[in-house]
C-alpha cells in the first residue's frame, strides 16, 4: 500500500534522512525503531506532506504523494498523529473530533464514525463539551487517536505515540491499536521502546542517522539484534537480552 | 623563519581588515571623484547617500548583527538631531525661537564635532537606561515595543514645546556637513562598525542570530551581547541624526519619523541585512534608485512629449521592490557576505595560512 | 451629572470603534502570526471606496466598500503575503510595512495626497434624545455595529465548518492541516474579514470627521496594535477588550487629564505597551497558545 524509496531528506545542509526504503502492505502493523534524532519523524512527516523530500518518493497505492500538500495527503486516506500529539487545547473534545472529519463529503458517514470512536473510547463521551485542554495524558492520546480515525483514514501513521505516558495507559494503548488492526486498519508505527514494537509489529525497521540499519519480521528478529542495530554496536555472539 | 612568519602575519592581518577596507577605498573614491567633477547637485545627492549609510550601518550594528528588528531605531536618530541641534543654534537665536529653554542649555553653543559626541554619548545613555528590558523580547516583540518607542519619542518631541519648538519647525542650525565632513564621519562609522562586528563581543551575538539556543548553550549570554549592540547603534544613530540637522539647518518631528526609519529598514533589507557590506551597499543602491526616480517623478521631457509628476510613484517603486527582495532574495542583494578582497594577495602568488575572515558569515537556509 | 454620562457613552462608542480595529488586525495574526500594519490602509481604502460610491444610496455604499474592501485584502494576501507565509514574524512585519507604503501611495497616485470631505447620509450627523440625553448617532452607530460585528463573528466561529478550521488553525496550524484544512482558504478567509471589519471602522472614522486622506490609517493602526498588545497577541477576546479599553481609557484621559499633559497622552498609552510587553507579554487575558508558530 505504501512504499517509500530511497527518499532524502534535508533541514538546510543536515542530512535527516539518507536513503530510506521500506513497504508498508495492507493490513499491516509496520514498526519503526530508533533513538533520537535517527529520522524517525522526520520519515512521518515526509510521509504526511509536511517535509519534501529533496530525493526519492513516496508512493500511495502506486500513486506518487511527493508534491502533494498535507490537506491533500489526509483526503487519499492517510492520516498522521504527530509526536506529542497536538490535540486543541482552547477547543472542545467535541470540537476537536469534529476537525477530523470536517474534510470528508458523507455527513451520515462522519456522524456514524463519531458514534463508532466514542464507543471504542467511552471516556471521551463524557469529556464531550469540556476543553481539550483539562484531560489527562492518556485521555489526551486516545483523543487524538480518535480525531484521526474522525478522517476513516486507510494508513495510519503514529508518532512516537507512548511519549510521556504511563505503562498501564500504554498497555491499553497498544490493545486498542490491535483492535484498530482487526476493523482492517494499515498501522505504521514510530517507538522508541523495542520491547513494544516487537509485540505489535508485523514488521520492523531499524532506522540509524538517517538509515535504516536493519528490517525484518518481528517474530524473527531477537532483541539482542534489533538493539545492536539501534546503537550501531558490534553484535557479539552470546551476548542475550 | 621569521621572515616568512612575518609574511603570513601581514596577510592574515590584510584578510581581517579587508572587508572594511574594501567599503571604505571605494566610497573615499567616489567622493574624490564627486568634488572634483561633479556639479553641486550631485554633491547633494552623495551627501544624503552617505548620511543613508551612517543610518543604515547605526541600525545593522544592532538588528543586523543581532537578527532583532528594531523598527524605532530612527528614534534615536531623532533624540540625536535634536539634542545636536540645541548645542549648536547660537545662542541669541535660541533666545527668540526656544523662550522657555533652561538657561544652561540656551547659553550654549558647542563646535559641531563636541556636539556630536555630546548627541552620541546622551543617546547611548538613553539607550542604556530602556534598553535592556527590550532586547529580551522575543518574538513580534522587540519590533511592537521599538515602534512603541519611537511613538513615545515622536509624541515628547512633538509636545514638548519649551525644548524643541514642538511641531513646528526648528530652525537656526549651523549647516556645516559638507562633503568632507561627512565623508569622514563615515570612514570612523564604519571603522567602528567593523571593529564591533569583529570583536569577541560582536562574534557571539552573530552566532546567536544564526542559532540561538546553540549559543546560549556554549554559554553566550545573548541579552547582554543584543544590549552592547544596541547602546553602539544608537550612538551611531544619534550621529546621523546630528549630521542631518547639520545638513539641512533645520529640523522637524515629522521628518524623523516612520516614513525616514521604514526607508533605513528597506535599505538594509534590499543590501543584506546581515552583512556590513550590505548595509553599505543597501543604502548606496537605495539611495541612487531614490534620486533616479525622484528626477523621473519630477516630471521631464522626450522631445515634444512631456510627462508629468506623479507624486507617489517613487514610493510604490520602492516598496515593490522591498517585496521582491523579502520573497526572492531574503538575504538581500549581498547575500549576507562581506567584501571579501583577500583574493588580490593571492593573485600575487603569496601563500599563507587561510585565514578564516571574520566578516563571512553564510545565510542558512531552511527548507521545510 | 449628564455630561459624564455623555463621556460614558463617547467612551464607549470609541472603546468600540477600536475593539472593531484590534479584532480586524487579530484575526490575521491570530491565523498567520502576521502583525499586519498595512491594515491602516485598508482602513483609508473602506474610507476612500465611500467616497467613490457615494453617489448611491448610503445602504449600498456601505455595501459596496464592505465587499470592496474585503476583495482588497484578499488581494493583497494573495499576491503579497502568500509568499512570505512561512517567514518568521519580523520579516512578515516589515512585509506589512512595505505593503502599507504601497497601498498608501497607490491611493495617492490616485486621488492625490489632500484630504477630501465625504458625503455621509444626513442621519449620520444628528442627535437622539433617549432618556433625556443627547446621543451623537455616530456613537449609536459604533455600539451597533460592533455588537453586530462580534456577534456575527461568534457565530461564525462557533457554528461554521470554516469557522472552526480558522480556530484550530490559529491555534496549531500544521496541525490544522494534517486534518485537511485547505492553508490557503482558511488565510484568504481570515483576510477577508479583516477586510470587513476594516470597512466597519472606516464608516465610524468617516461619519465622525467627514474627510479622508492617504495617511488617516496611520493612528487606528497604531492603536489597534497597541490593543492587541495589551489584550494578548493571539488571543482575539483579548484583542476586543484591549480595544475597548484603548478607546475607553483615551476619552477618559481627555476628560481628567490637564491640558498640558493631555497632548502626551499617546505617550501614556504606548508606554502601557511596552511594560505589558515586559512584565506580562501574554497580554491582560489568559490566552492559549501565543508562542511563535513553529
Amino acid at each position: 500500500m505504501l512504499r517509500v524509496q530511497d527518499l532524502r531528506v534535508v533541514y538546510g545542509r543536515t542530512p535527516a534522512l539518507q536513503s530510506v526504503s521500506l513497504e508498508v502492505r495492507p493490513r499491516e502493523v509496520v514498526g519503526v525503531v530508533g533513538t533520537n534524532g535517527a529520522g524517525k519523524s522526520t520519515l512521518l512527516l515526509s510521509i504526511a506532506g509536511i517535509l519534501t523530500p529533496v530525493q526519492g518518493d513516496v508512493l500511495l497505492d502506486g500513486r506518487s504523494l511527493r508534491n502533494c500538500a498535507p490537506e491533500d495527503i489526509v483526503r487519499r486516506g492517510v492520516a498522521l498523529v504527530p509526536e506529542r500529539r497536538h490535540i486543541f487545547h482552547g477547543m472542545t473534545v467535541l470540537e476537536n473530533l469534529r476537525m477530523g472529519g470536517l474534510f470528508r463529503k458523507d455527513k451520515q458517514g462522519v456522524a456514524a464514525d463519531l458514534e463508532y470512536v466514542l464507543n471504542l473510547f467511552p471516556v471521551l463521551r463524557r469529556f464531550l463539551p469540556s476543553r481539550a485542554g483539562g484531560l489527562s495524558g492518556g485521555e489526551q492520546q486516545m483523543l487524538a487517536l480518535a480525531r484521526a480515525l474522525m478522517g476513516k483514514p486507510r494508513l495510519l501513521l503514529l508518532d512516537e505515540p507512548s511519549l510521556g505516558l504511563g505503562p498501564k495507559i500504554i498497555d491499553r494503548f497498544f490493545e486498542d491499536l490491535e483492535v484498530l488492526r482487526e476493523t482492517g486498519l494499515t498501522i505504521l508505527l514510530v517507538e522508541q521502546s523495542v520491547e513494544r514494537l516487537l509485540d505489535a509489529a508485523d514488521r520492523v525497521y531499524v532506522l540509524r542517522t538517517g538509515q535504516v540499519a536493519l528490517e525484518g519480521a518481528a517474530a524473527s528478529l531477537s532483541r539482542a539484534e534489533v538493539q545492536a542495530a539501534y546503537f550501531g554496536i558490534e553484535e557479539e555472539a552470546g551476548t542475550g537480552p | 623563519m621569521a621572515e616568512s612568519s612575518l609574511r603570513s602575519r601581514g596577510f592574515a592581518l590584510w584578510v581581517r581588515v579587508a572587508p572594511v577596507v574594501g567599503l571604505i577605498v571605494p566610497i573615499c573614491l567616489g567622493v574624490l571623484l564627486a568634488q572634483a567633477f561633479a556639479p553641486p547637485s550631485i554633491k547633494r545627492v552623495v551627501v544624503t547617500t552617505l548620511l543613508n549609510v551612517i543610518l543604515v550601518v547605526g541600525f545593522y550594528v544592532f538588528s543586523g548583527n543581532s537578527g532583532v528588528i528594531s523598527f524605532g531605531h530612527i528614534g534615536f536618530t531623532a533624540i540625536g538631531a535634536y539634542v545636536v541641534g540645541l548645542l549648536t543654534i547660537p545662542p541669541l537665536m535660541k533666545q527668540v525661537i526656544l523662550p522657555d529653554l533652561p538657561s544652561a542649555v540656551a547659553h550654549l553653543s558647542l563646535p559641531s564635532i563636541t556636539a556630536m559626541l555630546v548627541g552620541c554619548l546622551v543617546v547611548a545613555v538613553f539607550a542604556a537606561a530602556i534598553g535592556y528590558p527590550i532586547v529580551r523580547l522575543k518574538g513580534v516583540g522587540p519590533g511592537i515595543a521599538t515602534l512603541a518607542m519611537l511613538e513615545i519619542i515622536h509624541v515628547v518631541l512633538a509636545n514638548w514645546k519649551a525644548v524643541t519648538g514642538g511641531d513646528s519647525t526648528l530652525v537656526g542650525i549651523r549647516i556645516d556637513t559638507t562633503l568632507p565632513v561627512i565623508t569622514a564621519w563615515t570612514v570612523v562609522v564604519l571603522i567602528c562598525a567593523y571593529a564591533y562586528q569583529t570583536s569577541r563581543s560582536g562574534r557571539r551575538l552573530k552566532a546567536s542570530r544564526e542559532d540561538f539556543e546553540a549559543a546560549r548553550s556554549v554559554g553566550i549570554q545573548v541579552s547582554l551581547e543584543r544590549y552592547k549592540a544596541l547602546i553602539l547603534s544608537a550612538a551611531i544613530m544619534a550621529l546621523g541624526g546630528g549630521l542631518y540637522g547639520h545638513y539641512l539647518g533645520s529640523l522637524s518631528p515629522r521628518t524623523l519619523y516612520l516614513a525616514l526609519g521604514f526607508l533605513g529598514v528597506l535599505m538594509a533589507v534590499v543590501g543584506g541585512i546581515n552583512s556590513l557590506s550590505g548595509a553599505v551597499t543597501g543604502a548606496v543602491v537605495v539611495s541612487a534608485l531614490t534620486e533616479a526616480l525622484r528626477r523621473f517623478a519630477d516630471g521631464f521631457s522626450i522631445g515634444a512629449l512631456e510627462v508629468r509628476s506623479v507624486a507617489g510613484v517613487q514610493e510604490v517603486v520602492l516598496a515593490i521592490l522591498l517585496l521582491v527582495i523579502l520573497v526572492r532574495m531574503p538575504a538581500g542583494l549581498t547575500g549576507g557576505r562581506e567584501i571579501n578582497l583577500s583574493f588580490l594577495s593571492r593573485i600575487r602568488g603569496r601563500r599563507g595560512p587561510r585565514a578564516p575572515d571574520p566578516g563571512t558569515v553564510e545565510q542558512r537556509v531552511e527548507t521545510t | 451629572m449628564m455630561t459624564i454620562l455623555q463621556y460614558f457613552v463617547d467612551a464607549v462608542a470609541l472603546g468600540c470603534l477600536f475593539a472593531l480595529a484590534a479584532i480586524g488586525v487579530g484575526i490575521v495574526f491570530g491565523v498567520m502570526r502576521l502583525a499586519n500594519f498595512a491594515h491602516g490602509e485598508f482602513i483609508m481604502i473602506g474610507a476612500y471606496a465611500l467616497l467613490m460610491f457615494s453617489s448611491l444610496p448610503w445602504e449600498i455604499t456601505w455595501l459596496l466598500a464592505l465587499c470592496f474592501v474585503a476583495l482588497v485584502a484578499v488581494l493583497t494576501e494573495r499576491v503579497a503575503f502568500r509568499w512570505l507565509r512561512s517567514a518568521d514574524s519580523s520579516t512578515l512585519l516589515v512585509s506589512s510595512f512595505a505593503v502599507s507604503i504601497l497601498l498608501q501611495n497607490a491611493v495617492v497616485i490616485a486621488f492625490r495626497s489632500r484630504p477630501r470631505a465625504v458625503p455621509l447620509p444626513a442621519f449620520v450627523g444628528e442627535s437622539l434624545d433617549i432618556l433625556g440625553l443627547r446621543l451623537p448617532v455616530v456613537s449609536l452607530l459604533a455600539i451597533v455595529l460592533a455588537v453586530v460585528c462580534v456577534a456575527a463573528l461568534v457565530v461564525f466561529f462557533k457554528r461554521t465548518s470554516l469557522g472552526l478550521q480558522m480556530r484550530a488553525a490559529a491555534e496549531d496550524f500544521r496541525m490544522a492541516q494534517l486534518l485537511g484544512t485547505r492553508a490557503n482558504r482558511v488565510v484568504a478567509a481570515a483576510f477577508a474579514i479583516s477586510g470587513i471589519l476594516a470597512c466597519a471602522v472606516s464608516i465610524l472614522i468617516t461619519a465622525r470627521s467627514g474627510t479622508v486622506s492617504p495617511t488617516m490609517g496611520l493612528t487606528p493602526v497604531l492603536f489597534a496594535f497597541v490593543a492587541v498588545t495589551i489584550g494578548g497577541l493571539g488571543n482575539l477576546v483579548g484583542s476586543a477588550v484591549g480595544g475597548f479599553l484603548v478607546g475607553f481609557i483615551t476619552i477618559a484621559m481627555q476628560a481628567v487629564l490637564p491640558p498640558g499633559l493631555s497632548s502626551y497622552m499617546d505617550a501614556f498609552t504606548f508606554l502601557a505597551v511596552i511594560a505589558i510587553l515586559i512584565f506580562r507579554p501574554q497580554g491582560l487575558l489568559p490566552s492559549i497558545a501565543v508562542e511563535e508558530r513553529v
